[in-house]
């Protein structure tokens, strides 16, 4: 009986263990995929920049590295207690949030769009119609840099206390302030964050919002990256782009385009000559992700990245980070391909819609924990960044832009107040397999195991190179690339033809010689 | 996707379809011939058993070659008393008929009935002349030969005994070698060509289906057939094809027995060689265009088979070479780019390398046929000989045409013979 008592108490006890073990587990993990900003938006998104507005938002919260989390108004309540930071969304005349929901709410809040209907926060607003009206906006982003745009707004108003305002907005009601704010609470007056001016406006506003301290904001870098450089372009061109560079003293980025075959032909080895040269003053280089990865599985592009960046470690050049598209982003299976980076560069944000913020929580991509270079955004032709708030990348492309406009966004970003820096300042990693990787630690490069150097040495061109152009070579690369089906049925065929020719020459020498029978030709 | 991309794709599916097809009835044929090499292609009857035959031979200036056919004949191991060689001197202006009169003199203890006709009654064609000579003939069994063959002493018997042993067999047709392939490289060419398309691809075709048409010579046909058909259709070019079709509309089947072997003289210039292919094809597709309507007719049995194989060599087949033989000239010249990836020259010498491996399996199956000068020329025929059929089918559609538009009557021409070496 003893016994027995002891063994129930034993399988009670690990009954309870048990059962603990998952629900903690539970816990765990909803907290882990929890965000950090709750974004709020109207049911009735009826107007169109109302969705495109809610992607700017989560493009924004983003390149801020931000963790948020999207959800209706109606089904806000009981969520709210779970966030220390909230952003509402009032972008719709129609909008029927109840603002009473909010005022019960202790954490941090940020109204976007209109004040009307919002005085348990202390805003007041002239118009009451809920009209939505053109204005004038004018926003200081930096002590010597302003810049004026026409936006969007609905029934804007004013925070009498507020401790804080910048920018203002002039309608045809008066003139207000474009963002203002008390303790924690924040107000930005434009209804419409789909223009790239709305976008560095609440950039730079929601980083003010959740900065935690009184001191000035931590300042970001910017990149200038030519990007898409493709191997086989006029080395001579880049050679003039990289010199200059070279003799400015700035920083900047090369993205070279994927290489899988061929990398030893002569033109690879002068483009390559430019690259090491450019790494060597001032230069960085980053892989670009194949253009054709929406087709491709993971496996497939983590084998065409690995050969590619191999190609390139082979002639000395060393892709220090990715350039991936926001496609990447929302595939999950990508996701352990960018673990193998610590920096990756996003070349654009085209797949964000509302669709996509709503559904896919992009914590989990945050949670990776890379170095994240965004798109810059730009408010003049000059494509430079005026927002230190996040890493960002000024992009040129030399296969679509004139030289002019290169050396002309080079001239502007100099001037820039926003600071540039190398990658080559920054720990950076990347593994592709168990054998082949890089290591740089600001001191020592690791390539493949092997201690390298990032310092330029000129290596003779190959100028008898066998291009391998003759029928043989091209039937072999062939052989590879064709219908794999036809190919192995001729082979079965070609194999089971040769069996039968040996079995019936076998029947025919038999049958001949055991009986010699006189041929008509020969005998006619 | 271009025009050029499409049709290059139309052109690499309809050959790698065709080739397959082939490839399958090669398989079929070389199982079929096989087997029956073993057996040897006797059936033994007992020697009362042996029925009456009347081997037909049309001769239309046969000068040259049939006193050596008609030796050929005498010479078969067939009870001497059971069959009658009729030879129909058909409006010839030689000296076919004294040439047969002296042979009948000689061979007195054998039956040779030689007919002649004038312009007025023959003169119109092989099938007017086999009209002609069944007419007169006394067998239960018709043979029919052409006037340039000489069988293998055992080739009647064989026949005789294959269709015999079964009633629902209507005719039974043996194999036809080429007796001066070593004459020129078109008559090796037409040897390789015979032993492939006329032996192993009626094998096979009879392995699978039970369904191989008459060559034309080296076959015996039933008496009774023939009388319930109304002998040979006197408009049809290819007036065995055209009784294939009607044999096996009457519910028989053909059988197909390789051992019995006929030789027999095959073009060796180029201009008579075409006129004879031409000739052939037009005949093919009289009976092609007369009886594709049994396609849709399920009585028809396993004949439908054969119209559809018809019908997809003579519109599949064709177009897809001419457009794959345009794209290359084109593509050669500048004219024409195929953007196609995937599609190339791998795929290109796979087909030829399987067009030789067929061929070279029908020959393992000859003597004296599987050598390196037979691989040589297989090699060379896929680009030189090959080629010439897609002139000859054309020449022979465009012939049609012009034939039914301006109603002109269907003329019978001859292949013009020559004297072989001894």
């Amino acid at each position: 009986m003893k016994f027995k008592s002891l063994l129930s108490v034993f399988l009670g006890l690990l009954l309870i263990l048990t059962a603990a073990i998952p629900a903690g587990a539970e816990e765990e993990q909803a907290e882990s995929t929890q965000g950090e900003i709750l974004v709020i938006y109207p049911l009735e998104a009826d107007r169109h920049f109302s969705d495109d507005s809610l992607s700017a938002i989560a493009q924004v919260l983003l390149s801020l590295r931000y963790t948020a989390d999207f959800v209706e108004a109606e089904k806000a309540a009981e969520m709210l207690p779970l966030y220390e930071n909230v952003i509402w969304c009032a972008l719709s005349g129609s909008s029927r949030m109840d603002p009473s929901l909010l005022s019960r709410y202790s954490g941090k809040v940020m109204v976007l769009g209109q004040a009307s209907g919002m005085e348990k926060f202390g805003l007041l607003s002239p118009g009451e119609d809920r009209q939505e009206m053109l204005a004038v906006a004018e926003y200081v982003f930096s002590d010597d840099y302003s810049f004026q745009a026409s936006v969007r707004t609905l029934s804007p108003g004013t925070l009498p206390d507020a401790d804080y305002t910048r920018g203002t907005l002039e309608t045809k009601n008066g003139i207000f302030p474009l963002a203002c704010g008390r303790e924690d609470f924040h107000y930005i007056a434009l209804a419409d964050y789909t223009s790239d001016f709305a976008k560095a406006v609440l950039t730079q506003e929601t980083a003010q919002w959740l900065w935690p301290y009184t001191s000035r904001m931590h300042v970001y870098t910017q990149q200038l990256v030519l990007d898409s450089v493709y191997p086989f372009t006029d080395p001579d061109r880049l050679s003039a782009f990289v010199h200059y560079m070279a003799e400015l003293r700035m920083n900047y980025v090369i993205s070279v385009m994927p290489i899988y075959q061929n990398e030893d032909y002569p033109a690879m080895q002068q483009f390559c000559e430019v690259l090491r040269y450019a790494q060597a003053n001032g230069g960085s280089v980053i892989l670009h992700a194949p253009v054709t990865q929406n087709t491709l599985r993971a496996e497939e592009l983590e084998d065409r990245l690995t050969v590619a960046t191999c190609n390139y470690f082979r002639h000395g050049v060393y892709p220090l980070a990715l350039e991936i598209p926001s496609e990447w982003l929302f595939r999950e299976d990508l996701y352990e391909i960018l673990r193998r980076y610590r920096t990756v560069f996003l070349s654009e944000m085209d797949a964000f819609s509302s669709h996509t913020v709503k559904e896919y929580n992009l914590g989990r991509y945050l949670r990776l924990g890379l170095q994240q270079i965004s798109p810059a955004l730009c408010l003049e032709d000059n494509a430079l960044s005026h927002n230190a708030q996040y890493s960002a990348m000024v992009s040129v492309d030399p296969g679509v832009t004139e030289d002019e406009s290169i050396y002309a966004v080079i001239d502007a970003i100099r001037d820039s107040p926003i600071p540039m820096q190398s990658l080559w300042d920054m720990e950076e990693a990347v593994y592709l397999n168990d054998s082949h990787y890089l290591r740089w630690d600001k001191n020592t490069l690791i390539v493949d195991g092997e201690v390298r150097t990032n310092q330029y040495e000129p290596v003779p061109y190959d100028n008898n190179h066998q291009y391998q152009r003759n029928a043989y070579f091209r039937f072999v690369a062939n052989l590879s690339r064709q219908n794999h089906f036809l190919i192995a049925l001729s082979v079965l065929e070609l194999v089971v033809f040769i069996l039968l020719g040996i079995r019936s020459r076998k029947q025919m020498h038999g049958r001949f010689l055991r009986k010699k029978e006189p041929e008509t030709s020969e005998r006619n | 996707m271009t025009a050029a991309d499409i049709l290059s794709i139309y052109a690499i599916a309809a050959i790698w379809a065709m080739m397959l097809l082939n490839v399958v009835l090669s398989i079929g044929g070389y199982i079929y011939i096989y087997r029956t090499n073993q057996t040897g292609g006797s059936i033994p009857l007992r020697e009362e058993e042996y029925p009456m035959v009347s081997v037909l031979v049309p001769a239309h200036n046969e000068a040259l070659v049939l006193e050596r056919t008609v030796k050929a004949l005498i010479n078969f191991d067939y009870p001497r008393d059971r069959f009658e060689i009729i030879v129909i001197n058909d409006n010839s202006s030689d000296n076919t008929e004294e040439i047969l009169s002296n042979l009948a003199a000689s061979y007195p203890e054998n039956r040779i009935m030689c007919i002649s006709t004038d312009s007025v009654v023959g003169g119109s064609g092989k099938s007017n002349a086999l009209n002609i000579g069944f007419s007169v003939a006394k067998g239960s069994l018709i043979a029919v030969y052409d006037a340039d063959n000489t069988p293998e002493p055992p080739a009647l018997r064989y026949l005789v005994e294959n269709l015999m042993a079964d009633d629902s067999a209507g005719a039974v047709i043996g194999k036809f070698r080429t007796r001066n392939r070593n004459a020129t490289i078109l008559s090796r060419f037409v040897n390789i060509e015979t032993l492939s398309h006329q032996c192993m691809n009626q094998a096979g075709r009879f392995f699978f289906f039970k369904l191989c048409t008459i060559p034309g010579t080296n076959y015996v046909i039933r008496r009774s057939i023939l009388e319930e058909i109304g002998g040979w259709d006197v408009k049809a070019l290819s007036e065995d094809t055209e009784i294939s079709f009607r044999i096996y509309r009457m519910g028989y089947y053909i059988k197909m027995l390789p051992q019995a072997v006929t030789w027999e003289q095959e073009p060796h210039l180029l201009p008579v060689w075409f006129k004879q292919r031409v000739r052939w094809a037009k005949g093919n597709l009289y009976v092609m265009a007369k009886n594709f309507k049994y396609i849709f007719d399920r009585k028809a049995g396993p004949m439908r088979l054969d119209i559809l194989y018809y019908a997809l060599i003579y519109t599949i087949m064709l177009s897809s070479l001419v457009v794959s033989d345009f794209i290359f000239l084109g593509g050669m010249l500048g004219i024409i780019h195929v953007k196609l990836g995937g599609f190339s020259i791998t795929l290109w010498v796979m087909a030829i390398l399987v067009f030789i491996a067929d061929l070279m399996l029908t020959l393992s199956l000859e003597r004296n046929e599987f050598t390196l000068g037979s691989l040589a020329l297989v090699s060379l025929m896929m680009f030189t000989y090959a080629k010439l059929w897609i002139f000859v089918v054309l020449k022979a559609l465009w012939d049609t045409i012009i034939d039914t538009l301006f109603k002109r009557e269907v003329k019978w021409d001859k292949t013009v013979r020559y004297v072989e070496g001894q």
